[in-house]
């Protein structure tokens, strides 16, 4: 019997109601979703989920318009489905760089990678200004309690752009930090790291996750002692290339 | 951290140091950390099993200990006076902690306690020593994140374990008239405390990974080694010590130029020697920079 081929509306229930308020990044004054994170997620459910971005003429991983500002273009596609995503190259201001550097531009179609998860539901309700994922919250919880989480978060209605400014603090926070989240970090990261071609982009990499890297030493230092050890037989066979 | 014994220290001295019940607290680094050579915490971390420091090494650290606890216990019940307090704050993703000696309440003065060296404390009242500014600046930072307050002043309390009446009766001048001294250290605005903390941390983080990844340590700067200057020696033959030592060698010219016993004169360069590494460093041994440099002469 042939396998039954997967819907959108499947892969949006699921991963719609996945809650990620805990791995939203601070810089400056914007927020933005840890992408290894996302990816990492995404993996969990569908290993045979890939992704693509967008490759110009020249070389460049980008659209570039008149006026010399630039768009990355990304593409996911899980089994026989497809979504697609765009976004400008964008300081922290949200305006178009003209000529972007390589470094802008790698960091934008991570963004744009974590965008087009959130097409297939992933993160989506931050993007749409609400601080749980639907679903999240239908367990009944005391009133104070209530009224704790709401305080703290102060949500701001937000349009559908990225970045985005989101609401931070975990309204669950039993999960962040737990041993489990240990490991299941410690996996995508490492299968993430396998995929750095250059000790620079480890370097980037590395720096792009260091919240997390962070509450890993403070919570499980012999685990993150581990990390590193793997990390460093990586970034040795990265040498021999 | 593995200790000797080199010259016969009593046992009860060597368990009051195997008692250190020093601890950064639940953080990631602090501000002793913060303030050290990227270089020389990351060597130590990494040796901390291969570290040997022989116990007679560790007494003045005893000594500092025991002025801590005893003022603590003495001001216990003293509301006036804040002791011992840890502080926590997250920079840049990392948590680093500080610990302050002495708060007055009344005056809002942040006091930390040195037991140091006469020396030291000449130094600092004449030139300044920075890395007593930067540690008190941090923690009048710590302070402001975790009370919203700003402290008013910032005193060293420097006791001097070689202070000597006679020295002081003899030589007067900068020599300190006590063995306490109460140093005021300038404190700076809550703009250069944020930026200093925040180029620490950074210098830290870019160290470990560039170590994790690339196996790449930062050097360390010559500030950091305390160098000292380069000099020019002007020996005479059948002395021991030289005639005079100059920062040049157009002054040693000119001195022994204009001098009456020139001809049994020379000039000896002396390159400046590293005093933390030679003496003072405890990862000297694993360091390549101390190794290369001392290979080349240095």
């Amino acid at each position: 019997m042939a396998n039954k081929e997967i819907t959108y509306k499947e892969v949006w229930d699921k991963l719609s109601k996945i809650d990620c308020s805990d791995k939203v990044e601070k810089k400056m004054n914007l927020s933005y979703l840890s992408w290894a994170w996302g990816w990492g997620t995404i993996m969990e459910h569908y290993p045979q989920a890939s992704y693509l971005f967008y490759q110009g003429e020249s070389d460049v991983p980008y659209v570039q318009f008149p006026d010399g500002t630039a768009e990355v273009r990304c593409r996911i596609a899980i089994d026989n489905l497809s979504r697609e995503m765009t976004l400008s190259v964008m300081d922290n201001r949200n305006n178009a760089i003209q000529n972007p550097s390589s470094r802008q531009v790698n960091d934008t179609k991570m963004r744009c990678l974590v965008k087009c998860l959130a097409m297939y539901g992933l993160g989506h309700y931050i993007y749409a200004g609400e601080d749980v994922p639907r679903d999240a919250d239908k367990e009944e919880k005391p009133v104070s309690e209530l009224k704790n989480v709401t305080e703290m978060k102060k949500p701001v209605a937000k349009k559908v752009e990225e970045p985005v400014e989101t609401p931070v603090e975990n309204p669950t926070p039993n999960e962040y930090g737990s041993e489990e989240w240990a490991r299941l970090f410690c996996e995508s990261f490492l299968k993430l790291a396998k995929l750095q071609k250059t000790k620079e982009e480890m370097t980037s990499y590395y720096k792009s996750n260091t919240k997390d890297l962070t509450t890993l030493r403070e919570k499980f230092p012999k685990i993150k002692e581990m990390l590193d050890g793997e990390l460093k037989s990586i970034v040795n066979s990265l040498k021999e290339v | 951290m593995k200790y000797t014994n080199r010259h016969n220290v009593p046992q009860e001295i060597i368990n009051a140091i195997n008692n250190d019940s020093y601890t950064k607290g639940e953080a990631i680094i602090s501000v002793t950390g913060l303030l050290q050579p990227p270089r020389i915490r990351l060597l130590a971390k990494e040796h901390s099993d291969s570290l040997t420091v022989d116990v007679s090494d560790e007494i003045w650290k005893l000594l500092g200990q025991s002025v801590h606890n005893i003022l603590e216990r003495a001001n216990e019940n003293n509301k006036d006076t804040i002791t011992e307090q840890r502080m926590f704050s997250v920079v840049k993703d990392w948590t680093i902690s500080g610990q302050t000696d002495s708060i007055d309440i009344k005056d809002n003065i942040l006091k930390d306690y040195k037991v140091t060296s006469v020396w030291s404390i000449v130094s600092a009242q004449t030139e300044g020593k920075a890395e007593w500014e930067q540690q008190l600046n941090l923690y009048a930072y710590l302070y402001r994140k975790n009370t919203g307050k700003n402290i008013d002043g910032l005193n060293i309390i420097a006791i001097a374990r070689d202070w000597n009446k006679n020295q002081y009766m003899r030589n007067g001048g900068n020599y300190p008239p006590s063995p306490i001294s109460v140093i005021e250290v300038r404190l700076w605005t809550d703009e250069e405390q944020e930026e200093f903390v925040n180029q620490r941390v950074s210098i830290h983080q870019d160290a470990e990974i560039g170590y994790l990844i690339n196996n790449d340590l930062p050097l360390c700067t010559d500030a950091e080694r305390w160098r000292r200057k380069d000099t020019y020696r002007v020996e005479k033959k059948g002395r021991k010590s030289a005639v005079r030592v100059l920062d040049t060698q157009d002054e040693a010219d000119e001195f022994m130029e204009g001098h009456k016993d020139k001809k049994q004169m020379n000039i000896v360069f002396a390159k400046g020697e590293c005093i933390r590494c030679a003496n003072y460093c405890d990862v000297a041994q694993f360091c390549n920079q101390n190794k290369e440099e001392s290979k080349n002469g240095e």
